[in-house]
């Protein structure tokens, strides 16, 4: 049964557009959502090109692991909503039938203690962001209201996401940064393992990926194996 | 909920769909004063804006009146509307008849307006002050407290769309260059994979290597990362 949530208060909306403005380089854009959207947790993730597929922000450890499942898998509700610039609701995720666009996901966030999982593109013109996805601890949906309210603060954080790849351009000599979510140690990983294999990197991605997913495990977690040659992949 | 504060969301939503589609700088901001004519106490309203050169200019008002009082503070350099780009803060203007020892080129000015208070409030983003929205009054007397912050918001809304949209507008967002610099942070990071498992070094170690690398054969560091996870270069 699907129960309306609180997502219609202007003033959440108001505030969390206010808290997106103020927003500087480092501080955290999920709480504007959870807020405004009145839902359990949140994460916000770029996928894909041209900013590559890392998580920026997460409200809990279970927002986070929401993301780093569709990024090592390479398939889910977010994915789909930055392809098609659509929200992607689905009110309970436990539900036989739902998310069967995207098997190898639906099994893995069926696997974790939620109930409505909304998923909203993020993108500036032509150029792809990521997504937002919000979630719920109980099946529920979004008001209509609540759908516009996140997809304004979305277009808000799009923009602020990509100001602050581009402020991070200054000097693209270098690596890349090493926050909480940083996927650092997997493209380290991939050099690794081309290196063993005489394989291209990106092929070197695909076999951590079929690793992470036939152990059950995160790319992340396979990665760090890797790095600290634990693991070591030969022909 | 009153009339007046449909109206507001109503503006706050036309305001923040300009956010999510491609919209004209100028048409946006001319729906922005003739909202708050209409919905805030206030006769007229004119927006000073910083053109991308730094120079002020009357952007757009509802009124001749207000446009002539814009332009004045301008030619006299002097004025709460100018002030408050100036301050990065409000300046309210309960009675212009009274504004002769704080601004005293402005003053016959003011009283030749017609007008009888003003409210100018800064458009900022942080340290960005890129103008003033202005709203001007026939009566003596403050703006409400609820009208003030209201009208912050507008004005923070229709900030950050500026701000934002002159960031498309800039070349730098070429998406190619973006996604190069974006590219070879990642290559980046391959390539000390793959000099750490060639090489059998660490991490920061492999970096040094491939540095110098680049530095003694004048090289760019992505295009030396580049060259050794494809093979075209051993180190």
């Amino acid at each position: 049964m699907d129960a309306a949530l609180p997502g219609d208060d202007r003033h959440a909306f108001s505030d969390a557009l206010s808290r997106l403005a103020a927003a500087g380089p480092g501080d955290d854009l999920c709480a504007a959502f959870v807020g405004a959207a009145g839902v359990s947790g949140a994460a916000i993730s770029t996928l894909g090109r041209p900013l590559g597929s890392q998580t920026v922000c997460a409200s809990n450890s279970l927002g986070a692991r929401i993301d780093e499942i569709q990024i090592d898998l390479g398939e889910g509700p977010c994915w789909e909503a930055l392809r098609t610039r659509l929200p992607v609701l689905e009110s309970d995720i436990q539900r036989e039938g739902s998310g069967l666009r995207w098997p190898g996901a639906g099994e893995a966030l069926r696997a974790l203690d939620i109930g409505g999982l909304f998923a909203f593109p993020l993108f500036v013109g032509d150029l792809s962001v990521g997504s937002v996805d919000l979630y719920t601890h109980e099946p529920g949906s979004l008001s209509q209201g609540a759908v516009e309210d996140v997809t304004v603060l979305a277009a808000v954080a799009s923009r602020h996401i990509l100001r602050r790849a581009l402020d991070l351009l200054e000097d693209t000599e270098e690596g890349m940064d090493d926050g909480p979510y940083s996927r650092r140690e997997v493209h380290q990983a991939s050099g690794m393992v081309a290196a063993q294999l005489a394989i291209a990197p990106d092929d070197a991605m695909l076999v951590l990926r079929g690793r992470a997913f036939s152990s059950g495990r995160s790319v992340g977690a396979i990665a760090a194996d890797v790095v600290a040659r634990r693991l070591t992949f030969t022909r | 909920m009153s009339t007046r504060e449909d109206q507001l969301l109503r503006t706050v939503a036309t305001l923040a769909d300009s956010l999510v589609d491609d919209f004209d700088v100028v048409d946006v901001l001319q729906l922005l004063v003739e909202e708050c004519a209409t919905i805030f106490d206030a006769t007229a309203a004119g927006i000073l804006l910083r053109s991308p050169t730094g120079q002020l200019e009357v952007i757009v008002s509802t009124s001749e009146r207000s446009e002539l009082i814009g332009l004045m503070q301008l030619r006299a350099g002097e004025g709460p509307c100018v002030e408050a780009v100036e301050s990065g803060r409000v300046v309210s203007v309960r009675d212009l008849k009274h504004v002769q020892d704080r601004w005293p080129k402005f003053a016959a000015d003011a009283r030749r307006s017609g007008f009888a208070a003003l409210h100018a409030i800064p458009m900022r983003l942080r340290d960005a002050v890129i103008g003033s929205l202005n709203l001007f009054r026939d009566r003596v007397g403050e703006l409400n407290g609820i009208d003030a912050a209201a009208a912050k918001t507008l004005a923070d809304i229709a900030t950050i769309s500026i701000l934002q949209q002159r960031l498309i507008d800039e070349s730098l967002i070429a998406q190619g260059q973006l996604q190069r610099a974006l590219d070879s942070r990642v290559i980046i990071e391959q390539a000390k994979g793959y000099i750490s498992q060639s090489r059998s070094l660490d991490m920061d170690s492999a970096f040094q290597l491939i540095r110098a690398y680049a530095r003694t054969n004048q090289s760019r560091l992505s295009e030396v990362a580049s060259d050794i996870v494809s093979g075209k270069l051993a180190l």
